[in-house]
């Protein structure tokens, strides 16, 4: 059952590069880039076995096609049956770490006795047995590496929080604790959480609320004060600043350009919602 | 009920590289001062029975197989909210091993022990890098992983399979050394009901027979298209050529 890198003998013949077993290899097997769409990692995949044996047994069912998806981190060692041609597959995200394989394989599902395809190389005589459950294609390895969940996105350090000894209107941030909190009285803040849920103003209150407060974290890092750093938001945002190549205490960069880095831009998420209010 | 807690990055980088200095903490006065730091602070949005996970205790009465059975239980059954993925973050293990599950922890690995020894027990068990980490090494980690197993392979009842593949030290090292095997259910399956038909089969001989045998079998077969009794009398043949050779 280990399925190796180097060549594999079986008593049936079986389609895999370099076998010889067929006196054609023409397979293509492609898989996109694993995208993570909310809680699932999609894997889309295009796979044609143009090899007209196999195909027709696949079409009866005698023969299945499906991939062997494993990541030995997580123990999760599955097969999925698809359709030859495109097919997109779901996994859960919390189900996978780090690298991940995929093997496209082609399997009967029952005793397969016929007389040899000319496709199949002639050593294997004039007449071949599959047993049921056999390997009958075997295609190379293609990895992937899933990056985990953050334990804190980075929008889940910044809370709203009602401080009524301000004025109405008037926003402050409190980066001390361990969340950022953007404070302001009752009904100013009554009114940004309504925004903040509100498809067509979030993007605004992005930038109009959530920008500022960005920055004004960046300068509370930039204060070098220890307690800041000890905060339990301050790792969270110096590991995003690292994925984006950003040194946060240097003043080489603006705070207005490196909060603009973390929140990814987000004064284009107002053009993107004029253009669909266009539409 | 409480939060899962887990450290930040810089603790446990900040840990890693202060074991010397630490030694006596992990000897006996422990890490709780340091939770008034923030970074010790943080908590999944996944909750735990506190209560339950109090009844973790290394019991040196008991064999070590048995002692780690009990405890894997208790661990899988306290944390069992946690995703595999999440199973994967060594800033939860170190979290636990090193305030929650202190006591246990220090019990199992490295009571009585000082300096060099103390240190290099430390570096094994109480931190959790990679996967070899994970699944054996360290002291809450790898009973998590072993209880995970168990509920995969029967999650009607864990239990008894937590029984199986437990029986050893041997038989359960054995079992994580062969992922290729272990992962892939449908065989895990039929192994645990192989070692319960037949208890003579985890003996250590028997046992390694019965693994090569097992993978002589499955050489190319898709046990996942498999009937459960195929895949079961497959297995059986591979215990009788185990117990006879």
């Amino acid at each position: 059952m280990r399925i190796s890198e180097t060549n594999i003998r079986y008593l049936h013949p079986v389609l895999a590069e370099h076998s010889g077993d067929y006196n054609v290899f023409d397979l293509k097997a492609d898989f996109a880039s694993p995208l993570i769409e909310g809680d699932n990692v999609v894997i889309s995949s295009n796979i044609e076995i143009n090899s007209t044996y196999l195909e027709k047994k696949i079409a009866s069912g005698e023969m299945g096609l499906g991939y062997y998806l494993v990541c030995q981190d997580t123990m999760l060692n599955q097969l999925f049956k698809i359709e030859t041609g495109k097919h997109v597959e779901r996994v859960a995200h919390s189900k996978l770490f780090g690298k991940v394989e995929i093997r496209p394989v082609v399997f009967t599902n029952t005793l397969i006795s016929n007389t040899r395809d000319r496709s199949i190389n002639a050593e294997f005589g004039d007449e071949i047995t599959f047993e049921p459950a056999s390997l009958t294609m075997i295609c190379s390895k293609v990895q992937f590496n899933i990056e985990p969940a953050k334990f804190q996105p980075f929008g889940a350090l910044f809370q709203l929080a009602k401080d009524d000894s301000l004025q109405p209107g008037k926003i402050e941030v409190d980066a001390e604790g361990d969340k950022i909190r953007i404070l302001a009285e009752g009904v100013t803040y009554l009114k940004l959480l309504d925004m903040r849920n509100t498809r067509q103003t979030r993007n605004l209150l992005m930038n109009a609320v959530y920008l500022p407060a960005v920055m004004e974290t960046l300068y509370a890092m930039r204060s070098f004060d220890e307690g800041v750093a000890q905060c339990s938001w301050y790792d969270v945002v110096m590991s995003k600043c690292n994925a984006l190549d950003i040194n946060p205490l240097s003043d080489k960069e603006t705070v207005y350009s490196i909060a603009q880095s973390l929140m990814s831009l987000p004064v284009e998420r107002i053009f993107d919602f004029q253009e669909e209010e266009k539409l | 009920m409480k939060k899962i807690p887990y450290i930040s990055s810089s603790i446990l980088e900040k840990l890693q590289s202060s074991i010397e200095v630490n030694l006596d903490r992990y000897s006996s006065s422990g890490f709780c001062d340091l939770q008034n730091d923030a970074r010790w602070q943080p908590t999944l949005d996944i909750e735990y029975d506190e209560g339950l996970l109090s009844q973790l205790k290394h019991d040196p009465n008991k064999s070590k197989s048995e002692d780690d059975r009990c405890n894997s239980e208790i661990v899988g059954v306290v944390f069992g909210k946690l995703t595999p993925q999440l199973a994967c973050r060594e800033e939860i293990w170190v979290r636990l091993s090193h305030i929650e599950c202190l006591d246990y922890s220090r019990e199992r690995w490295f009571k009585g022990e000082a300096n060099e020894q103390l240190s290099t027990s430390v570096n094994r068990h109480m931190f959790a890098p990679g996967r070899p980490g994970r699944r054996e090494y360290h002291a809450i980690s790898r009973l998590w992983w072993t209880y995970h197993l168990a509920k995969c392979v029967r999650p009607d009842d864990p239990k008894s399979a937590l029984n199986a593949i437990t029986q050893s030290a041997d038989l359960r090292k054995s079992i994580f050394d062969n992922p290729w095997t272990t992962s892939r259910l449908e065989i895990t399956r039929a192994i645990v009901n192989v070692i319960e038909s037949t208890p003579d089969i985890a003996k250590e001989k028997n046992w390694r027979e019965f693994i090569k045998a097992v993978n002589r079998a499955g050489g190319g077969k898709v046990f996942e298209v498999m009937l459960p009794e195929d895949i079961r009398s497959t297995l059986d043949a591979c215990a009788q050529t185990a117990l006879c050779g």
